[in-house]
């Protein structure tokens, strides 16, 4: 081996005209096909499967799954999933752009521990974030006790279960994430355009709303449907913290694949929100595209 | 469940043919049928019950009957069944011996995987009742005893229900609007079994659909009162121990231990009835153990170590109770002498998926 050999670096060469950027694709491809492509694939065969009533499934092609889906019950949980999940990500959205944008102004001593307490909510899972908010929104110990302590209650109430409840311990879940989406592009945000509106007239909350609101549209954006997804995922909140007319179909989803041991129902309803939750996401991207062209 | 264990069949049948040859020869059969090649594999739910069982009952087995026992740890519900049944069709027998509650034994039953009994074996079955005593294979012949039973009760905290309740309807009493917990699945809490013989008179209306329907109209005006349909019994154990939920269906076993603790709850046999379900053992088709299965099955249902899996499980006994040598109080914590409510199994096996969807109309 000569020096030459381990010191200079060779051209990565082109195999049959693909070139190496091509190349780097490969193994997160295959990540993305062993475990995402070739699940859902198995989840989807499944979702056909028939459901044979003693608790287990055979190889079949029956669209019974499917048509059990259609009954009111299951259809009111999809609305309200879809409703409660765009509800939070707005809410999410909307108190995370401003909180970022005055973060990102501070110095980078305050900035920094702000960022390590959003991690650390991030370290605490489902569980320990749901049980935590039924403590505080307890009859017995929870918040309303210091209602009555300061005299504005008579007697302490239950926050929860109620849908209040739900949307509160979500937002706490799903702040950090919609934090830590907006935050790159924010910091990398161009001072001079806000200062350029200054200059203008314009006070500093009329150049957030005109100036840097709509400069970082695609940012807002991809954080709205990042939450709303996640949102969509989860399973504890609404099972912990709200009643039955509060569940969202994760939680049939849940209920069904584990206690009833219907495994093909469950597919069925999983693939049904994962096409939903996809042609959102497309239509999102197009009503973007179309808005900036 | 591992497969680590399994017995290795060809293995066995050499094993087996040696010690058949040998048991054939007169006056030698009862220590050499003993000296299996493999342990007898008993599955139980993993957690306290299998810790009990492989602590207190099967040294005992083994001291009385010379049968060496590998304790399991299996799933509980739906899952028990699939694993178990995959194995059999695959042509092992991880276990020789399973804990079954109702609704998986009859799924377990269906699927095939279950061996008739052959009760001559078996002769302390006698002390069985009649009802929930013994399940039938698809052919109508025994194939499963119940080795203990469970209650689900009303449990209420004693500082807010001073005076203790009796009956059912509590729950439905408006005064415990947002205080009550059920657990979310229909055929856990049983609660439509309750419904019905508090309200209905009994089960026979649960013999039609449109019977269940009205009995479902009923179960959902709990939804003003219920506050927390668990899923998971830590959950309402925390609101028992906070005081948040004073009021709800519970087991009786876990209620106990529950008082043991120093939760001060009133564990209520209604005057409807608390639910009765059985755990059954049921034998595994194709087990080499056959007798030694039969053996152990006999001997769970011996009135002595029904007082033993008495004291230490906390289920109720399936033999009399004068046949055993618990005192009142001991029986009283474990079972009933009251009428109680045997839940309508139709309704979660034949109907489940029907059941299960109606179910979620009427309380959401």
């Amino acid at each position: 081996m000569t020096v030459q050999d381990t010191t200079i670096l060779r051209p990565i060469p082109r195999f049959r005209g693909v070139d190496h950027k091509t190349l780097i694709l490969i193994p997160p491809g295959i990540m993305l096909l062993v475990f995402f492509l070739c699940p859902f694939l198995i989840m989807g065969a499944v979702s056909f499967y028939y459901r044979v009533p003693d608790g287990f499934y055979e190889p079949d092609f029956v669209l019974a799954n499917y048509a059990a889906f259609f009954d009111p019950v299951f259809l009111t949980a999809l609305a309200r999933s879809l409703t409660l999940c765009a509800v939070i990500s707005v809410v999410c959205v909307s108190l995370a752009m401003p909180f970022t944008y005055l973060v990102s102004r501070m110095r980078r001593g305050i900035q920094v521990p702000i960022v390590i307490l959003l991690l650390c909510i991030l370290t605490l899972s489902e569980v320990i974030l749901g049980f935590s908010w039924t403590i505080l929104l307890s009859r017995t110990a929870g918040v309303s006790n210091v209602l009555v302590w300061l005299g504005i209650l008579d007697r302490p109430v239950s926050y929860y279960p109620s849908r209040i409840a739900i949307m509160i311990a979500m937002l706490h879940f799903c702040f950090p994430f919609a934090v830590l989406t907006i935050y790159p592009p924010i910091s990398r945000f161009d001072r001079s355009l806000p200062e350029a509106a200054a200059t203008l007239g314009a006070g500093p909350i009329r150049a957030f709303f005109t100036v840097v609101i709509p400069a970082l549209r695609g940012t807002i954006i991809s954080a709205l449907v990042l939450v709303f997804v996640f949102a969509l995922g989860a399973y504890l909140f609404p099972q912990m913290l709200g009643r039955p007319a509060d569940w969202t179909l994760s939680v049939l989803i849940t209920d069904q694949a584990i206690y009833k041991s219907n495994i093909p129902f469950a597919a069925a309803m999983s693939v049904f929100l994962c096409l939903i939750c996809f042609a959102l996401i497309v239509g999102v991207g197009k009503l973007t595209k179309k808005s900036e062209g | 469940m591992t497969n680590k264990q399994t017995l290795n069949r060809r293995q066995f049948i050499k094993r087996s043919t040696a010690t058949g040859a040998l048991a054939a020869a007169p006056g030698l059969y009862a220590p050499f049928v003993h000296a299996q090649a493999e342990p007898l594999k008993i599955g139980s739910w993993g957690g306290f019950f299998e810790e009990v069982l492989a602590d207190k009952l099967y040294p005992e087995f083994t001291a009385a009957t010379g049968i060496e026992v590998q304790s399991i740890g299996t799933p509980n519900g739906d899952a028990q069944v699939v694993q178990l049944a995959q194995a059999i069709r695959a042509g092992n027998v991880p276990l020789d011996v399973s804990a079954l509650i109702p609704i998986p034994m009859v799924r377990a039953t269906n699927a095939g995987i279950i061996e008739e009994l052959d009760m001559s074996r078996i002769p302390n079955a006698k002390y069985l009742p009649e009802v929930q005593g013994i399940s039938e294979s698809t052919d109508g012949n025994p194939n499963g005893v119940a080795w203990f039973f469970y209650f689900n009760i009303l449990v209420t905290l004693q500082e807010d229900y001073p005076e203790t309740p009796t009956s059912w309807k509590e729950l439905w009493n408006p005064a415990n609007a947002g205080l009550a917990g059920v657990m979310a699945q229909p055929e856990i809490s049983n609660i439509i079994d309750i419904t019905a013989a508090t309200y209905f008179g009994g089960p026979d209306i649960l013999q039609t659909k449109e019977g269940v329907l009205e009995v479902l109209a009923k179960v959902a005006e709990l939804k003003d009162t219920v506050a927390l349909w668990y899923r998971d019994e830590a959950q309402f154990q925390n609101g028992l121990e906070t005081g948040e939920l004073p009021i709800g269906i519970y087991y009786n076993d876990v209620a106990t231990v529950a008082q043991a603790e120093g939760i001060e709850i009133d564990r209520i046999f209604p005057k409807e009835g608390a639910v009765k379900n059985p755990a059954y053992w049921g034998i595994s088709k194709g087990t080499a153990l056959r007798d030694q299965a039969h053996e152990f099955l006999n001997y769970t249902l011996d009135p002595s170590v029904q007082s033993l899996l008495a004291r230490n499980l906390g289920g109720g006994p399936v033999v009399p109770k004068d046949t055993t040598d618990l005192t009142d109080e001991e029986w009283d914590q474990v079972s009933t002498s009251k009428d109680t409510i045997a839940p309508a199994y139709h309704l979660y096996t034949d109907w489940g998926d029907w059941t299960a969807t109606e179910f979620s109309r009427a309380i959401s």
